[in-house]
């Protein structure tokens, strides 16, 4: 089905990233979008379109769970699993490295000058 | 009596935003759309107020009620859904229900996919019948020479019908890749 190819090979894209993060805590739909938008002070909204592709994604790769029995009935609530959080992790270190790369060779020009 | 008339649509494979961006300037005029008539060949229209409204579509099988909460919540309200194709719409300068090109990038891949099986399982008929049409003479074969004919102009149609489709998601694609 849903080809997860960036999530094969253990990289997650922005909105992947931040929702992961987002169910760290339990939540459905609505409230990811908000807690990305407020987190990020509105730097990055993702749309509703896009945020269930990616759900579903996440679902498939067995990142995220449907919680059941919810409290308040139908919506579907989502949390992160342990391999999700090891992926989480994983793309924080990535992303780290990245940063750290780029300040180094800045660093080095401005020591240059 | 409530007023509603008809649009022709271009073929949202087609022309997806050029037939949103109609239906906005419609509801600017005071149609909004309600539905989709004629076997997908037109939207319906009903007379309102003028609207400030822009829609959007999304191609998606097997939908929950989920589905529809999240665009609601997003402030994109459900239109219309025919087979697994889904219209939104919103108050103009509501965000984006694509965020992302890689999810959009899904979309129509999907949609491509879809379509390319179909075209595959009418590209088959159209050129066994060909063969065959070609191989066996028309002189005599008789009514079943034409029985033939007719298949085989079905299939063509029915190819047509799929394959511009499909060719069409594989333009948008590679628009989207450069």
């Amino acid at each position: 089905m849903a080809r997860s190819d960036a999530l094969k090979s253990g990289e997650l894209t922005d909105s992947a990233y931040y929702i992961l993060m987002s169910l760290l805590e339990a939540r459905h739909g609505y409230l990811i979008m908000k807690w990305i938008e407020e987190i990020t002070d509105g730097q990055l909204s993702v749309g509703p379109a896009s945020l269930y592709t990616t759900l579903k994604k996440l679902l498939d790769g067995e990142f995220i769970e449907e919680l059941s029995g919810a409290d308040d009935g139908k919506r579907k609530t989502y949390v992160t699993t342990e391999k999700g959080l090891t992926l989480l992790k994983k793309e924080v270190e990535r992303r780290r490295d990245m940063v750290l790369h780029a300040e180094t060779v800045l660093a080095e020009l401005q020591g240059g000058e | 009596m409530r007023k509603t008339k008809y649009v022709l649509n271009s073929g949202l494979a087609f022309s997806e935003s050029g037939d949103l961006a109609k239906l906005s300037k419609l509801a600017k005029k005071g149609w909004l759309l309600e539905g989709i008539s004629y076997g997908g060949f037109c939207f319906r229209l009903v007379r309102t107020e003028p609207a400030d409204v822009e829609y959007s579509l999304d191609y998606r099988a097997n939908v929950s009620e989920d589905y529809f909460e999240l665009f609601e919540a997003a402030g994109w309200s459900h239109v219309v859904s025919v087979e697994n194709i889904h219209i939104f719409r919103a108050p103009t300068g509501t965000k984006a229900i694509y965020s992302d090109e890689e999810t959009m990038t899904e979309k129509y891949d999907e949609q491509r996919r879809l379509f390319g099986k179909y075209a595959v399982w009418a590209l088959v008929p159209v050129v066994l019948l060909f063969l065959v049409l070609m191989i066996w003479d028309a002189g005599s074969g008789g009514v079943w020479w034409n029985v033939m004919l007719g298949l085989f102009m079905i299939a063509a149609v029915a190819l047509v019908f799929t394959g511009m489709p499909y060719l069409a998601f594989m333009y948008r694609l590679w628009k989207l890749q450069k």
